[in-house]
């Protein structure tokens, strides 16, 4: 197969329990990387306080009552090997069913798949900050029917859960955290605790022990309880209510009980766990009899297999065996470390005293020449993986646009960009502009004198001391009297391959899958025109087997998924045209038109303000829409919608990112969307999100309103060779019709910021690659 | 009947004709990018071994015969001998030479005056280095300081550390490098930065003072390099 022969194929899209609505850009929800090193600090300590005067920001903090969320610096140390606690069966730092104190690494990714007694945990857990940690839970529990009756034998939930470390532990005091369980589901994992871990390392055991003791409520209270230290009253969960929202009311009220633990480290592949529980499983042991429970002491024994993986098995409640699977991984540690192959280093020029012929400027006066120039610029970018757009050239300066597809840090386009005009350019030509393009797009101009570029490239501190005397700022919409590259030009690509479309948490079948063969094309005119479309053909799959109508009282704007999945076998999964260019030195604009993706079709308009050097940017769009035909051709239902959203993307400091976007969604709701995201400098983005709108919690249905995350990884991550793409993912514990927006492909915002000052500073230390 | 066509046609669209044209490379399908990355991991993991560790056994003829300068690198994680090219040599503003070797597999390391500033394409390279305090240890009978060392984090960022480090005088030894006896004087350079820690050696021709042979730390990913000047 050649280089060129290796399709486009399944993307690894899905969310909630919608069908794959396909578009290359999954609801670009959150963003950036900003932040170098030395300005953290100071950037997050402003990020705080910007986050506490966001209305809808610090209502979400006071919704999760955290005290402090404080973020902290993120950066750390290449020789730290920070302690990773195990994992409990709700997938969060703990024992067996029990918590422990201890936080994960910062940025840390657990995945926990844990039964006992026929009930199945899967949990992610992510560690956000520091110290602050959030979960998501599904749990499938059998025999739900046995004695009470009901519609599924097998019970299904989704549940979220908060942790966060008070006080980390140092030489005399334990860590302390305190954590909500399912604090905002339909409530049968719902518990709060406070609990606090010592490690002792010293003692007359081998290996390590860690010793735990915590006070829970809710579910954690159940047995052994000691009182009611906040109150008696906890409100307890109404069948038939839609769930989704925290539950305030009941936080830490209610009986308490304690709960304590120990951990023994025997050496590093073996782990022997006891505690003593404080669930009494009044509702799987007492009222549904799923098991029966004879003790509160639970035993068990854990085998680091692997870096990432551990497994372990258990005796539980006097009664049951349980398994443990426990998977962790950090973003910030590659599968495979990037390598890029290095260039030539730098022909430095002779001096103009001695060689005073190289230094001659006649060759400015020759259009001959100059293309010349440029001709050679071009061969010399290509061998990197980048294409020339444009080059203007005279006697003493020379700005260069280029494009890049290859390299995820466009610092090293850029110090590509300019070694490249080092080699060819002669001597006279001092300063260099690198204009990084991104379909037709001009992103940033970074000025670099090309004897700072002889004199620094093997400073003692190349990177930073290129940077000091670097100019980044903003770059004309066009380059007047330039050459270009003729064979940019028209474009046309396309491609075929496989993709994969699941659909999740459905009660009768958590995932279904449909895949099949799915072809692209587009066309590329001219700088900033796309046509493009997509077919896609299903050849097997189940996402359609729900045939359960939808229902909804919103017009069925997202809930018809299944039924899209079943009408359509071969379907257009998208069909435009679209325009972007740049209005203004900080403005640019976008207008597409056509199928837009799998449920909506229509027109769609952005304007985007996005300085090079600003962490803010602010953006409307708006779009008229229709509602497709259900079998994936041209035709279209009744439905049709104007929606359109004005939004402002910040960048905190510290690869914390967030988002909010106000207006009105598909099903004529209007509101706004909170988005927080986890960015790494390597591409991974960890985020979650939410939207309250206009629809009451008993119009939206379960859920109560529209929530979820989203999950970008890098493809370099897994490579290790530079690549620019990534694959995302949207999960949702469940799709309504509320709070749900158009998906438009080529949304501004992250084509715009991937080649501004945060982008380029992040990874500024590879400018010399 | 039906599905056994439909089996086919998914395979044959997995493997045979999943295929692209014309576009770009952020165009390509990243699964199948990860799956051949994979598959081609496992290969080399399951596969026959890689190369022989066997080593070229230098000598003056093969010397002789091959133009330009050579240096014989072995990391120490693989074992594997290589043969590198000199590429670059200069003077810029910080004291002290700096000349950049190639690699056979395009890896360049960057030296001034024999002591290690510098790697490029291993994957979690050294970026840049101080080497002003050695340079001048190696004059004389010995010294330190900080030596700011700047490492790539695999994340895409990078981390200056200032380790402490100290060089001592080992005293003069003979070592032989193809079929020349040289008399060197030999010195180690210990550093540490918090809980880490490396040391270098040195070999230094007596009289003329360059570095004729090293044993360097390239950072927490690659360990440490066997570096002979073999021909200047």
């Amino acid at each position: 197969m050649s280089r060129y022969c290796r399709g486009r194929g399944a993307r690894q899209n899905g969310g909630g329990t919608e069908i794959d609505l396909q578009g290359p850009s999954v609801p670009n929800l959150a963003n950036n990387i900003a932040g170098k090193g030395r300005f953290v600090d100071r950037q997050t300590k402003l990020g705080m306080r910007r986050l506490n005067r966001g209305p809808l920001v610090s209502m979400l903090l006071a919704g999760v009552a955290l005290p402090g969320v404080a973020l902290a610096d993120p950066t750390y140390d290449i020789f730290d090997t920070p302690e990773r606690p195990s994992l409990n069966f709700y997938g969060s730092p703990g024992l067996v069913d029990m918590p422990t104190a201890h936080a994960l690494p910062d940025g840390q990714l657990a995945i926990g798949v844990s039964n006992f007694a026929g009930m199945t945990r899967t949990t992610l857990t992510f560690q956000a900050t520091p110290r602050l940690s959030a979960s998501f839970r599904y749990v499938g529990i059998r025999d739900w029917t046995d004695v009470v009756p009901g519609n599924f034998d097998t019970y299904r939930d989704r549940s979220f859960d908060l942790r966060y470390m008070l006080k980390k532990e140092d030489a005399f005091w334990p860590a302390i955290t305190v954590g909500l369980q399912d604090f905002a589901g339909t409530g049968i994992y719902a518990g709060e605790y406070v609990v606090a871990t010592k490690t002792f390392d010293n003692t007359l055991l081998p290996g390590r022990v860690k010793v735990t003791g915590g006070l829970g409520w809710g579910r954690l209270g159940s047995h052994g309880s000691i009182g009611a230290p906040f109150g008696g009253n906890r409100g307890s969960f109404v069948g038939g209510s839609t769930g989704g929202k925290p539950s305030f009311d009941q936080w830490f009220r209610g009986s308490a009980a304690p709960f304590a633990g120990v951990e023994w480290a025997v050496n590093d592949r073996w782990t022997l766990k006891a505690e003593y529980s404080s669930d009494a499983y009044e509702t799987e042991d007492g009222l549904r009899e799923i098991f029966t429970r004879k003790s509160q002491f639970n035993f068990g024994t854990e085998y680091q297999y692997s870096d990432g993986l551990r497994l372990g098995a258990y005796y539980l409640y006097g009664s049951e065996i349980g398994v443990n699977l426990q998977y962790q991984l950090n973003p910030h540690k590659p599968l495979t470390p990037v390598k890029i192959t290095p260039v030539a280093p730098l022909k430095v020029r002779p001096s103009r005293a001695t060689s005073p012929a190289a230094w001659d400027t006649q060759w400015a006066a020759s259009t001959n020449q100059q293309r010349s120039l440029r001709d050679q610029v071009k061969e010399v970018l290509d061998a990197s993986g980048l294409s020339l757009v444009a080059l203007t050239l005279d006697s003493a300066k020379a700005e260069l646009r280029l494009r890049n597809d290859r390299y995820q840090a466009p610092a090293v386009a850029v110090g590509r960009g300019a070694r490249a005009l080092a080699w060819v350019l002669p001597a006279s030509v001092e300063t260099f502009r690198i204009v990084l393009v991104e379909e037709g797009l001009a992103q940033s101009a970074v000025t670099l004198r090309r004897s700072d570029l002889e004199a620094l490239e093997f400073d003692p501190q190349a990177a930073d001391a290129l940077l000091a005397v670097a100019g980044i700022g903003e770059a004309t919409p066009r380059l007047p009297g330039a050459m270009e590259n003729d064979d940019l030009y028209p474009d046309f690509a396309w491609s075929i391959g496989p993709y994969l479309s699941p659909s999740y948490f459905d009660p009768e079948e958590p995932v279904r899958l449909d895949g099949g063969v799915e072809v692209t094309a587009s066309y590329r005119p001219a700088p900033g025109w796309t046509v493009a479309g997509g077919l896609k053909h299903r050849l097997f799959g189940s996402v359609g087997d729900k045939t359960t109508p939808s229902n909804s009282r919103l017009p069925t704007v997202r809930t018809e998924g299944p039924r899209y999945a079943r009408e359509g076998e071969t379907i257009i999964d998208n069909a435009y045209v679209s325009k972007q260019w740049k209005a203004g030195n900080d403005l640019y604009a976008r207008v597409t038109a056509g199928y837009l993706e799998r449920m909506f079709g229509g027109v769609s308009a952005e304007l985007l303000w996005k300085p090079v050097n600003s962490n803010l940017a602010l953006g409307v769009e708006a779009n008229y829409v229709k509602q497709r035909d259900y079998d994936g051709a041209l035709g279209f239902l009744d439905y049709s919608v104007a929606t359109g959203h004005v939004s402002a993307y910040y960048a905190f400091g510290g690869g914390y990112h967030g988002q909010l976007d106000v207006g009105r969604y598909l099903a004529g709701d209007v509101g706004a969307t909170v988005t927080l995201t986890r960015e790494f400098t390597n591409g991974w983005k960890v985020g979650g999100f939410f939207t309250i709108t206009d629809v009451s919690a008993e119009e939206f249905g379960e859920g109560s309103f529209d929530k979820g995350i989203n999950l970008t990884i890098p493809i370099g991550w897994f490579l290790g060779e530079p690549d620019k793409r990534s694959v995302s993912t949207t999960i949702r514990p469940i799709q309504r019709d509320g709070g749900a927006r158009l998906q438009v492909p080529g949304r501004l915002y992250e084509q715009v910021r991937s080649g501004h000052r945060n982008s380029l500073e992040d990874q500024w230390s590879r400018v010399w690659e | 009947m039906k599905h056994f066509a439909t089996g086919l046609l998914l395979i044959a669209s997995l493997t045979l004709s999943a295929c692209a044209g014309g576009g770009r490379e952020e165009e390509r399908s990243p699964l199948l990018s990860a799956g051949s990355t994979l598959f081609s991991i496992l290969k080399d993991r399951t596969g026959p071994e890689a190369p022989a560790k066997g080593r070229v056994t230098v000598t003056r003829t093969l010397l002789d015969q091959t133009p330009g300068a050579v240096m014989q690198v072995v990391p120490e994680n693989t074992g594997l001998q290589d043969f590198l090219k000199r590429v670059a040599r200069r003077s810029d503003g910080t004291p002290g030479m700096v000349e950049v070797w190639q690699s056979t597999d395009q890896v360049q390391i960057v030296l001034r005056e024999g002591v290690l500033v510098g790697t490029k394409g291993l994957g979690g390279d050294m970026r840049s280095a101080q080497a002003q305090t050695v340079i001048a240890a190696l004059d004389g009978q010995g010294g330190g300081g900080e030596r700011l060392v700047t490492l790539a984090r695999l994340d895409g960022t990078a981390q200056t550390v200032p380790f402490a480090c100290d060089v001592t005088h080992l005293g003069p030894e003979t070592i032989q490098i193809v079929d020349r006896r040289l008399s060197v004087r030999h010195f180690r350079e210990d550093c540490i930065y918090g809980a880490t820690t490396f040391s270098n050696d040195y070999w230094a021709e007596v009289g003329t003072g360059k570095l004729r042979r090293s044993r360097q730390w390239a950072g927490p990913q690659f360990g440490y390099m066997a570096i002979d000047l073999l021909k200047d």
